[in-house]
């Protein structure tokens, strides 16, 4: 088990897993894990999926108040806030399939941070809110970016302005987990991720997931033709590996 | 807002202390009123959190965590005693818990 911030990293399996832990509550920091740690840690080109869970009995409680009113200007909260998104960002295109397993309470930031991931699993007990507007501020780690997108404009504004607490199959009701589960999240998790992937070969998953993230990212144009020089890529590999050469 | 029956508390009480002995690996029978969830199961105040979801669907619960952690600061609820009285208040007040704080 290896150690960045409040990180925690191991692998099982081909499956990444990066746990927050600042326990017993877990509260975020926007850079709850040194960026250059994680690149290193996820650049094993072994791994065909990535979990983001809790250490411990929570997802994570958000940030803490307390820290949130200890910045001492602007420029400061801008500062770390930009770190903690290049963080969520990188998650947010990794070329491998990154599941959220989430247990216990998963609140305002670790619920944003839960809304990056590309698939969302939680327990039965789970408890999801967005606190922060009444403390005064609002879900800036992309919250109110991430949440239209998966329950539309309405239920954003009434979750966010709200702080609505939802439970596991209120979440599921809304789209915003796809599993609710009874059994321990890490290990279906695990066990999802294996199935996904199976016996696919590491190229073809690293193609869907790039393929699919230019979608959201890029220009229709753009994303079809780096879709075009994907397949033409793993074309080749084929009859590479069929036929045993390479053709003209 | 529903009334508070002696039946419904007593039905309130069997959820949470089921609840905790689960969460918190411990003998239902060991736990009483005056157990400290915190040093005596090595559980934690935002299991409360979990607890509520319980009882959300059955009695229509909506409350912001704003309001609870407003009436927790003036009564701490750190004994199963004291989660079930925060219960019961949440279940008949909602989230006007914070105006009797």
């Amino acid at each position: 088990m290896e150690t960045s911030k409040i990180s925690q990293w191991e692998v099982r399996e081909n499956i990444g897993i990066l746990y927050i832990h600042n326990p017993p509550q877990n509260y975020l920091k926007p850079e709850f894990v040194n960026l250059e740690d994680l690149k290193r840690w996820t650049q094993d080109s072994s791994l065909k999926g990535m979990i983001l869970t809790g250490k411990g009995r929570h997802f994570c409680a958000g940030m803490s108040t307390e820290k949130i009113f200890e910045f001492e200007d602007a420029s400061t909260v801008q500062e770390s806030f930009r770190k903690g998104k290049e963080i969520a960002e990188y998650l947010d295109q990794l070329p491998i399939p990154l599941v959220a397993a989430i247990q216990g309470v998963c609140l305002g930031a670790g619920f944003e941070l839960a809304l990056g991931c590309h698939i969302r699993v939680c327990s039965e007990k789970s408890v999801f809110s967005f606190p922060e507007t009444g403390w005064g501020v609002i879900p800036g780690f992309n919250g109110t970016i991430l949440l239209p997108k998966k329950v539309g404009i309405c239920n954003a504004i009434e979750l966010i302005l709200t702080g609505k607490m939802l439970s596991a199959q209120e979440a599921l009701d809304l789209n915003l987990v796809d599993y609710v589960v009874k059994e321990n999240v890490v290990d279906f998790a695990c066990n999802l991720l294996k199935t996904i992937t199976a016996d696919r070969p590491i190229e073809v998953i690293r193609s869907v997931m790039k393929s699919l993230y230019n979608e959201r990212t890029m220009p229709y144009e753009q994303a079809t033709e780096e879709e075009t020089k994907m397949v033409a890529k793993l074309v080749l590999e084929g009859i590479r590996v069929r036929y045993g050469k390479i053709p003209e | 807002m529903p009334s508070v029956t002696p039946e419904m508390r007593e039905e309130t009480k069997e959820i949470i202390y089921n609840f905790y002995a689960e969460e918190c690996n411990v003998e239902k029978d060991s736990l009483n009123e005056n157990t400290n969830v915190i040093e005596d199961i090595g559980g934690d105040s935002l299991m409360f959190l979990e607890l509520l979801s319980l009882f959300k669907k059955k009695h229509g619960i909506n409350v912001e965590i704003k309001s609870i952690g407003k009436y927790v600061l003036k009564h701490p609820s750190a004994t199963l005693g004291k989660i079930l009285d925060l219960t019961l208040l949440i279940i008949e007040h909602g989230d006007k818990i914070a105006d009797l704080a």
